[in-house]
């Protein structure tokens, strides 16, 4: 469904992302992870629009959405969601999920209704008439999932989704990220919550200064002795050996 | 929006009482004020749909009034075109306009300030083209003759233009009122709150605030040439200075920004405001003092407007219409 | 007595919680490592620990005084002194203005003493010394942040994060560095992301993990923890 091949960011002498491959297929979870500063957010935004990669080819469903401004990628049927939420403040919940809803038609009393529908899939059906500035954090994150599904899309981009979340919090997300792969949405996310990504995915692809170290099931990665330094540090894998 | 429904019967009220005000008032004065109420209600409203809703803050509103009265007026004076046709080529004018405007400034990822500023600037530069062009009239400007009747857009008694301007003025409410149930408002209200959300969730926020500024040309065209049949005097410091951008942005943040009702509130504050203060102190140039503290006043303690403030006096959680509420929660 | 007594710290900022639960003690002359995934709350660890925000439960102890309700130019002036994650460093002033602000408030009768000492311990800094900060490279910049939070006669100092950016080599040199001022007696709390420098020259280490203290020991018996892999790679 996504494809990406030998993408490339630089900035000024800075390669922040270099030639990097991926594919997320139908109705997988597929995650992309790395330690701090290697270069998930700058790829993540090239794929949804937001970033113009200097180098390769990013592919939807066989057609090229490089240089494509976002509500484009979206009307195609990719959607994303901002790590640092971001909900139309001044709105109700239901409004702000309307708007996500309204992409595919017109009518406001279908705009409405299929809101109302997103809600009940994540949660929210108590808080549909609650301003969107007086939800907690895990409301918000919510609100932008909501919002993302409401635009009917086939892939949905998640940006760090469980960031500031507590473990009681990132479980009941974990669970509704899974209800809607059920209904037949792919996923692909940048997270740094360990735990629950690697649970999560499938499959995953491991990012270190800009390039692809690894990838695959997450219990294969997590014994990758590449991935393993990344985060530790070198030697950290021989360390690791010698004490099992 | 569902306010309206209990609201309606009120408004219903209030238009038959706007309409058969004049019966009443008996003052060609108080007839005239409220016409001009009603004229700046119209362009508050017009800077409402692209400030308001759409949250881009333009200052150079004038422009398209400006345009639009040059239009009819030079068609008037030039081809015998009457008035009542040329208000609908004003009206295109003015769209034509917003769409250039628009283009240039929207397209180069202009926001805020910077927008602002350009849109102060273009006004000036059609301030200063319409100065030294032959068919404008340059500098002395255009005169058009009096001739009452309706296919001249003229009126014998000021109680005409009454009606044209409440003409004008339902309009501008009907528009508005459309936008707060329709796809198209709650685009541009989620542009408001959130551009790059919105451009995430299949907004095009270019083509959206193309078309908000290009009715708030139309918009504006049409008000050009209510005033030119009015005062049948047109000149560049008329057509397009700085001061009627001004009082259609204030209006409406006075009365509430992104509301239905903010311009006509603030027209009507505003304008009480400054015959009161012209009652009591003759200075010219009053009212621009007066404007400047007011819009103090209302940005530092009532940022909603007044309709805001007694929104809020009556709410207790979340709301259900459009208006903007000022966030100060991080996220 | 330790030298700081952390008990059952939360902190966060706004709604988000993102320390529950942190207990943990230093004694004096240790360097004590917290590590811990990216985002799990060592900073914010850090900035409560100086003063910076205020915790939401628990408290923190410098020789067994409370600190945690004090101001941070109270907290510097009992010796407890921050160098805060990236640098932060005045870049349009120069290195001796940038380390001399070290001791604006502790250390100001040591002023030129501890200068000199700084120096001692980065020599690259002397040649730099009326050099802009800004204009420093990222590993000397370090140095400069370091020296500062010296020029104030620290009893624990609080480094986080000191080989951010830096490259592989200098990384290296970094932690030697940080080991030789500690074996001066100097205490450290080291936070840090690089797991494997930072338990090399660390004698314990704290792992957080959702907002507590997940895994404590010795540095030579962590790294062959498997839990510690786990913490970080979540399987």
């Amino acid at each position: 469904m996504l494809n990406v091949s030998n993408v490339t960011k630089r900035f000024g002498g800075l390669v922040a992302v270099s030639s990097v491959d991926l594919e997320v297929n139908e109705k997988e979870i597929v995650s992309l992870i790395g330690p701090n500063g290697a270069g998930k957010t700058t790829l993540f935004a090239m794929v949804a629009g937001f970033l113009k990669a200097d180098e390769g080819r990013v592919d939807f469903e066989n057609t090229s959405v490089l240089g494509m401004r976002p509500h484009q990628i979206c009307q195609l049927g990719m959607v994303r969601t901002f790590q640092i939420t971001q909900p139309f403040a001044g709105l109700t919940t239901l409004q702000n999920i309307m708007v996500g809803a309204y992409s595919n038609t017109s009518e406001t009393d279908r705009a409405r209704t299929k809101a109302e529908e997103v809600a009940e899939v994540v949660g929210m059906t108590s808080l549909l008439h609650q301003g969107a500035d007086g939800l907690t954090v895990a409301g918000r994150k919510r609100l932008e999932l909501a919002r993302a599904l409401a635009t009917d899309p086939k892939l949905l981009l998640l940006d760090e989704v469980m960031a500031g979340l507590n473990p009681a919090e990132i479980d009941d997300i974990v669970t509704v990220i899974k209800g809607i792969r059920d209904r037949g949405v792919t996923i692909f996310l940048i997270e740094h919550v360990m735990k629950a990504v690697m649970n999560l995915s499938d499959r995953t692809y491991v990012l270190n200064d800009g390039k692809l170290i690894a990838s695959g099931t997450p219990a294969s990665v997590a014994e990758n002795p590449q991935v393993i330094e990344a985060y530790l540090g070198h030697g950290a894998a021989e360390a690791m050996a010698e004490g099992a | 929006m569902t306010n309206f429904r209990s609201h309606l019967y009120f408004l219903l009220l209030g238009a038959i009482a706007l309409i058969i005000l004049p019966y009443f008032i008996s003052s060609r004065f108080y007839i005239d004020v409220l016409t001009l109420i009603f004229f700046t209600a119209y362009l508050g409203q017009s800077w409402n749909i692209l400030g308001g809703y759409a949250g881009q803050f333009s200052f150079g509103g004038v422009m398209f009034f400006g345009t639009g009265a040059y239009v009819s007026s030079i068609l008037l004076t030039t081809f015998g075109f009457p008035p009542i046709f040329g208000i609908f080529l004003a009206i295109m004018g003015g769209a034509l306009l917003g769409l250039i405007v628009g283009y240039m400034s929207f397209r180069s990822g202009l926001k805020g300030s910077y927008f602002a500023l350009i849109t102060l600037a273009f006004a000036e530069l059609l301030r200063v083209l319409a100065n030294s062009v032959e068919f404008t009239g340059g500098g002395v400007g255009l005169f058009l003759t009096y001739a009452p009747g309706l296919s001249n857009l003229q009126f014998e008694t000021p109680v005409g233009f009454y009606y044209f301007a409440l003409v004008l003025m339902f309009i501008s409410i009907a528009i508005v009122y459309w936008l707060e149930s329709s796809r198209f408002g709650a685009q541009l209200v989620a542009i408001r709150e959130n551009e790059d959300a919105a451009e995430a969730l299949g907004i095009n926020t270019l083509k959206c605030k193309i078309y908000a500024i290009m009715i708030m040309g139309a918009m504006g065209g049409a008000a050009g040439t209510f005033y030119a049949q009015k005062y049948l005097y047109l000149d560049p410091p008329i057509a397009y200075s700085i001061h009627l951008s001004v009082e259609m942005l204030l209006v409406t943040i006075v009365g509430g920004m992104g509301t239905i009702f903010g311009p006509l509130v603030g027209a009507f504050v505003l304008h009480t405001v400054n015959e009161v203060a012209r009652h009591f102190i003759d200075t010219p140039g009053l009212s621009l003092i007066v404007y400047g503290l007011i819009l103090i006043v209302i940005i530092g303690y009532l940022p909603n407007g007044l309709i805001g403030a007694f929104k809020k006096k009556e709410k207790k959680s979340g709301s259900t219409s459009l208006d903007k509420k000022t966030s100060r929660g991080d996220s | 007595m330790s030298l700081i007594k952390i008990e059952n710290l939360a902190a966060g900022y706004g709604l988000v919680e993102v320390l529950r639960d942190i207990s943990l003690e230093i004694e004096e002359g240790e360097v004590v490592a917290v590590l811990g995934s990216n985002g799990v709350g060592k900073t914010t660890l850090n900035n409560c620990m100086s003063g910076l925000i205020k915790p939401n439960g628990g408290k923190i102890f410098f020789e067994e005084e409370v600190i945690s309700n004090k101001s941070p130019e109270e907290i510097v002036d009992m010796g407890l002194i921050h160098v805060p994650e990236g640098r932060k460093l005045f870049p349009n002033l120069t290195v001796r203005d940038n380390l001399e602000l070290g001791s604006y408030r502790r250390g100001k009768n040591n002023r030129s003493t501890n200068l000199e000492k700084v120096l001692e311990i980065f020599p690259k800094l002397s040649e730099r010394i009326s050099q802009t900060a800004g204009t420093l490279s990222g590993g000397e910049q370090q140095m400069v942040a370091i020296g500062r939070g010296l020029m104030g006669d620290p009893r624990l100092l609080l480094l986080d994060e000191p080989s951010l950016g830096l490259s592989p080599l200098l990384v290296e040199q970094m932690f030697e560095l940080i080991k030789k001022i500690s074996d001066d007696g100097l205490t450290v709390l080291l936070v840090e992301q690089n797991v494997t420098q930072s338990l090399s020259i660390a004698d314990r280490a704290y792992v957080v993990e959702e907002g507590s203290i997940a895994i404590s020991g010795l540095s030579k018996d962590l790294l062959k923890n498997a839990d510690l892999k786990k913490s970080y790679l979540g399987l």
